[in-house]
């Protein structure tokens, strides 16, 4: 019995006493359906042209936010019965891209949340898409839309939304994916967060496999389901991990694991399920904490 | 046992009980008698009557078909022989243990691999849920009919089979049984979520959810809950309640779920008086079973082929579905900290179980029990809302509610009353006989427990404990709600994949989690033979 209780305690205080974090330098938003409010954000990007974001939540609110997070605008998403967006981006136009996941098209808005027009319908031929997450862009004005469910692959299009091209397919072999996540395009060069391989993968724009970095697990360098992505001033990958509750910061060229933020829980510095990412100009690294509904901020 | 240690068992017992039902229970009280606003929108009104009626019409639909899957196997078990009898009756309460939101994505698979696709909300989507349900619930009538066809009169039997009438005479016999059976699954299934969530089915498990979530029911454009949509009239929450909330939007919720908790336990309490009722003869001595009334080999088959179809067609349309197959090392390294977390969690849940299982040995509650069953009814979800509202205080941040506290209590207070109806059954007429030898001996109610019942019911009382964790393991309504990080569970991670059409970490974890449920559920099982025959073995012995 008292082997028993001693072995509980110790199990208790392992668990229990990791929890060393540095506190953010900011904690934003609450939970709730209104003006700076949130229900499970799944969704964060940054417009670096006038340095505001744009959220999305479990009850598929969008909001146009400051850098503070107060709201400059709100709308809902056409439909959300079968699920909201689990992705956003600001195209070189100013407008906000929504891969609308779960009605299998990409709708775009303009920052006062008008509908500008929209694409996509659900299937698996070339411009057709099952579960878009995310989308960027790269300088030519192409634009790239990942997919998970069926369909794990991405799909590039012209600025009009016609398809010219796809690349990956499902799996775990070089070239391959299992949920891409977020995506990243620097110069020529895509990162991809393959959430369910565990993995970032990298591309040319061209759709040609360069390599991989990471794999399962805990330590520095190694991930478990990377969602979001996004790169600060010191072109370091800022990635976070929904299965591991915590920010990693990652050289891009060998994928060494540089220094990671957050354990896991409620407090200020812990994260539960993180979703997205965003880095300002200031490197101020914006964490979508999704299951405290709240977005903290830190810098390193 | 020594007096003190005794005095600390029974204390931390009553302190389980304060911690786990009592404040919880007084929490939801508090709501009715302190906020009068929850009262009358508790009220049902044409809308809220609307959500009540649909969730009990899938309940009850649910229930129907449960129990005709449940037949066969009930007749096996209550009327059967041998080796497939004992397997049967070993087997089908561990399906049980298997988690609802599994059977869920496990029938969605078998569906899409059948390419049928019914759109989601309509007709064919509720047909779903409705069958989903019932895969999932039917042990519960298979086994309560089944041992209430074992206790049934053998004379009785064979004079009805003579005048050939036996079937009617039965269905009277087990009336009662049936009526509470189908109110046992009708409320489970009502509690549940999982299965309806993903296509945004609305009942009141997922409305409770949005409301307390969000301050508001589900979504204008769905057409089922449009007219508890946004703008539609009495909806939000914030309309309703001065603020958004936490404490606004969990009374939103209580109003919310009230008058399905009200419905469960007039149930509970008419079923439960109805089962005394017929029950006032007492036990009858069946003794052994006449080979005209033994089950015959078509009821084995097709009790056998229940189970097959409900177990075991939703488990292989998963492994069919995997893309990729992977070495199960791969599937544990990806899931380990999540899954040892759940592990953690129910395991100290089961310990304390096993605590409240040694102290109802020494020390009969009925208060108790009364309370842990209250706790159960009240559902899953009503109960995590009350253990944020109570625990989400600085005082109790580090260890109860940042902490595996607050999962562990929620566990316990969920699934306690097995425990102590475990510790309850030494208190029953059978045992009755060794707590008298001792008592004359001169032993006092602990030294009866520590040196005559426990060496006997150990088995028994370590395999309720062992329960509270599988079902603590595979608990989805309280432990969605609560999401807990430190440690992290694994229920709430499937919960994010279970809307998919087709996800692979879905099906793995899935997998993973049937195993290991399963693996304990078999080993309570066999705890459960092996105190139960050493029992009555050395009851033997006494007389």
């Amino acid at each position: 019995m008292k082997c028993f209780l001693v072995v509980t305690l110790l199990l208790v205080v392992v668990v229990v006493g990791c929890d060393a974090s540095r506190e953010p330098d900011a904690v934003y938003m609450e939970t709730g359906t209104g003006p700076g409010q949130v229900v499970y954000p799944r969704a964060l990007t940054y417009k670096a042209s006038d340095g505001t974001f744009f959220i999305v939540d479990r009850t598929a609110h969008v909001q146009h936010l400051d850098r503070h997070m107060k709201p400059l605008a709100e709308w809902y998403m056409p439909q959300s019965q079968r699920g909201k967006p689990v992705g956003l981006s600001v195209g070189p136009d100013g407008n906000l891209y929504v891969p609308d996941t779960h009605y299998h098209r990409v709708i775009v808005y303009s920052p006062a949340g008008g509908e500008i027009w929209r694409w996509g319908s659900e299937g698996t031929k070339p411009g057709q898409f099952i579960y878009p997450t995310d989308i960027a862009f790269d300088a030519k004005g192409r634009v790239y839309v990942s997919e998970y469910g069926d369909n794990d692959r991405i799909q590039v299009f012209d600025n009009k939304g016609v398809f010219l091209f796809s690349f990956g397919s499902f799996g775990s072999a070089d070239g391959q994916f299992s949920r891409p996540q977020a995506m990243l395009i620097q110069g020529n060069t895509i990162y991809i967060t393959d959430a369910c391989n565990h993995r970032i993968v990298v591309f040319d724009t061209n759709g040609k496999w360069l390599r991989n970095m990471g794999g399962v697990g805990s330590e520095l360098g190694q991930f478990r389901f990377p969602y979001g992505l996004d790169v600060d001033s010191r072109g370091r990958l800022v990635v976070c991990e929904f299965g591991n509750n915590r920010v990693q910061w990652i050289d891009p060229r060998d994928g060494k694991g540089l220094k990671s933020w957050g354990v896991g829980g409620r407090a200020p510095g812990q994260l539960a399920y993180p979703w997205a990412i965003s880095v300002d100009k200031n490197d101020r690294v914006y964490v979508l904490d999704a299951g405290n509904n709240r977005v903290q901020v830190i810098t390193y | 046992m020594r007096p003190t240690v005794s005095r600390l068992v029974i204390s931390l017992n009553w302190l389980v009980l304060l911690l786990c039902c009592a404040l919880p229970l007084a929490w939801v009280a508090l709501q009715l008698v302190g906020n009068p606003i929850v009262w009358n929108e508790a009220w049902p009104d044409g809308r809220r009557l609307h959500l009540l009626g649909r969730t009990f019409a899938y309940s009850l639909a649910s229930a129907l078909v449960a129990l005709a899957l449940a037949l066969p196997v009930a007749v096996v078990i209550g009327r059967g022989r041998g080796v497939t009898r004992a397997v049967l009756t070993g087997v089908v309460p561990v399906t049980l243990l298997i988690p609802s939101i599994v059977y869920a994505y496990g029938w969605s698979q078998c569906l899409r691999l059948l390419d049928v696709r019914p759109a989601a909300q309509s007709f064919g989507d509720v047909l779903r849920c409705i069958g989903s349900l019932a895969a999932w619930l039917w042990p519960v009538p298979a086994v309560v009919l089944g041992l209430a066809m074992r206790r049934l009169d053998q004379n009785v039997q064979q004079h009805a089979l003579l005048d050939g009438a036996l079937w009617r005479v039965t269905a009277r016999q087990l009336l009662a049984p049936v009526v509470v059976s189908i109110a046992l699954v009708a409320g489970l299934a009502s509690q549940e979520f999982s299965v309806y969530e993903p296509t945004g089915i609305s009942v009141l498990a997922t409305e409770i959810r949005m409301v307390y979530e969000t301050g508001a029911f589900s979504s204008l454009d769905n057409p089922i809950t449009q007219s508890f949509g946004p703008g539609s009239g009495s909806v939000s929450s914030a309309e309703i309640f001065p603020s958004n909330s936490q404490s606004a939007r969990s009374a939103a919720a209580v109003a919310v779920a009230l008058p399905g908790i009200a419905i469960v336990l007039i149930a509970t309490i008419c079923g439960v008086w109805w089962l005394l009722r017929s029950d006032d003869v007492g036990p009858v001595d069946a003794g052994p079973l006449p080979s005209v009334l033994v089950a015959s080999r078509v009821w084995t088959g097709a009790a056998v082929g229940v189970v097959l179809l409900a177990v075991g067609v939703p488990l292989v349309s998963l492994v069919l579905s995997l893309k990729q197959h992977r070495p199960p090392v791969e599937v544990w390294s990806e899931f380990s900290p999540q899954v040892l977390g759940s592990l953690l969690l129910s395991g100290g849940a089961g310990a304390v179980a096993m605590l409240l299982a040694a102290s109802s040995v020494v020390q009969k509650s009925r208060l108790g029990v009364t309370l842990f069953v209250l706790t159960f009814l009240v559902g899953g979800q009503i109960l995590a809302i009350a253990l944020v509202r109570i625990y989400n205080q600085r005082v109790f941040e580090t260890w109860l509610y940042n902490g595996p506290g607050i999962v562990i209590v929620a566990y316990v207070a969920r699934f306690g009353w097995i425990a102590l109806a475990a510790g309850l059954m030494t208190w029953t007429r059978p045992w009755r006989d060794l707590r008298d030898l001792a008592s004359v001996d001169g032993a006092n109610a602990a030294q009866t427990a520590r040196w005559v019942l426990f060496p006997l019911a150990w088995p028994v009382l370590l395999a309720s404990g062992l329960f509270v964790m599988v079902l603590g393991l595979s608990e989805v309504p309280a432990t969605v709600l609560l999401s807990p990080q430190r440690p992290p569970t694994f229920t709430p991670m499937l919960m994010q994949w279970v809307h998919m059409l087709r996800s692979d970490p879905m099906i793995e974890g899935s997998l993973l989690i049937v195993a290991l449920v399963l693996t304990l559920g078999a080993a309570g099982s066999a705890l459960v033979w092996f105190g139960l025959r050493r029992a009555a073995l050395s009851r033997r012995g006494v007389r």
